[in-house]
């Protein structure tokens, strides 16, 4: 799995994670997620789905674990275009409350 | 390849986590090889099979030969996968596997894997731990 990060404003990061998001990924994401939001000073942390092509319970479990990072921080933390296989993961456990999936990352940020 | 045609395939001796991508692949074959796969047994199948083999490489408790296996098949009715690990056998109760609390970073994987699938089944055997997970196909075209 590849991620990128793009700091589109001032309190807000984008991370676009492409590939497998499993547990050799999960670890990854989740150091990200707190370094873009304690060392770069963006609360707001959108995750790109768009290119994610699997999800599995760690690659959720770091979700959430940045989701309660971002909200410490006085942020929040949004999933933008995830595809079926994301989707089902999120249907499966009754996460969509928690993790609203966003149609685009512009609508995210909005 | 038709619906009614089985498929097996096998991967042995995975060490560590990096066989994840190993299990992705051997999935990734299987799908290649069924031209009338519904999308969402293939998500279902994939989820609980890989869920299975994390939980394995996370809490299989291992010697320095540790490894495990995997086999899977397919025909026209079911998608099966069987684990074999060289792990301490131990017993699991899969029954009381629940979904945790929706703000729990752990602790989803079988409870994932079970619904994903029909059958999920755990043994403790005399050399180390099975798995079998099943799922029935939904929709199969009939076969010309």
């Amino acid at each position: 799995m590849n991620f990128d990060v793009d700091y589109p404003t001032d309190g807000a990061a984008v991370i676009t994670a492409a590939g497998r998001l499993n547990m050799v990924a999960a670890p990854k994401l989740r150091e990200l997620i707190a370094t873009t939001v304690t060392e770069h000073h963006r609360p707001t942390v959108v995750v790109d789905l768009g290119a994610t092509d699997f999800i599995d319970s760690s690659g959720l479990g770091a979700l959430i674990a940045g989701l309660k990072t971002a909200r410490s921080a006085g942020g929040d933390l949004r999933i933008a275009r995830p595809g079926k296989q994301v989707t089902t993961v999120l249907q499966l456990t009754n996460m969509l409350r928690v993790l609203r999936p966003y149609p685009s990352v512009a609508e995210s940020l909005a | 390849m038709t619906a009614g045609t089985p498929v097996a395939l096998r991967l042995q001796r995975c060490t560590d986590v990096e066989s994840l991508d190993r299990v992705h692949l051997l999935l990734d074959e299987l799908w290649s090889q069924l031209d009338d796969l519904d999308d969402t047994d293939r998500i279902g199948f994939e989820l609980a099979v890989l869920e299975v083999a994390g939980n394995i490489v996370a809490h299989s408790r291992r010697g320095p030969e540790w490894s495990f296996d995997l086999a899977v098949q397919a025909d026209s009715a079911v998608l099966q996968a069987d684990f074999s690990d060289s792990g301490t056998p131990v017993r699991l109760d899969l029954s009381r596997v629940h979904m945790p609390d929706e703000m729990a970073e752990s602790g989803r994987g079988l409870a994932m894997a079970r619904a994903a699938v029909d059958e999920l089944h755990h043994r403790p055997t005399a050399d180390g731990n099975t798995w079998v997970i099943r799922r029935r196909r939904r929709r199969v075209r009939s076969a010309r």
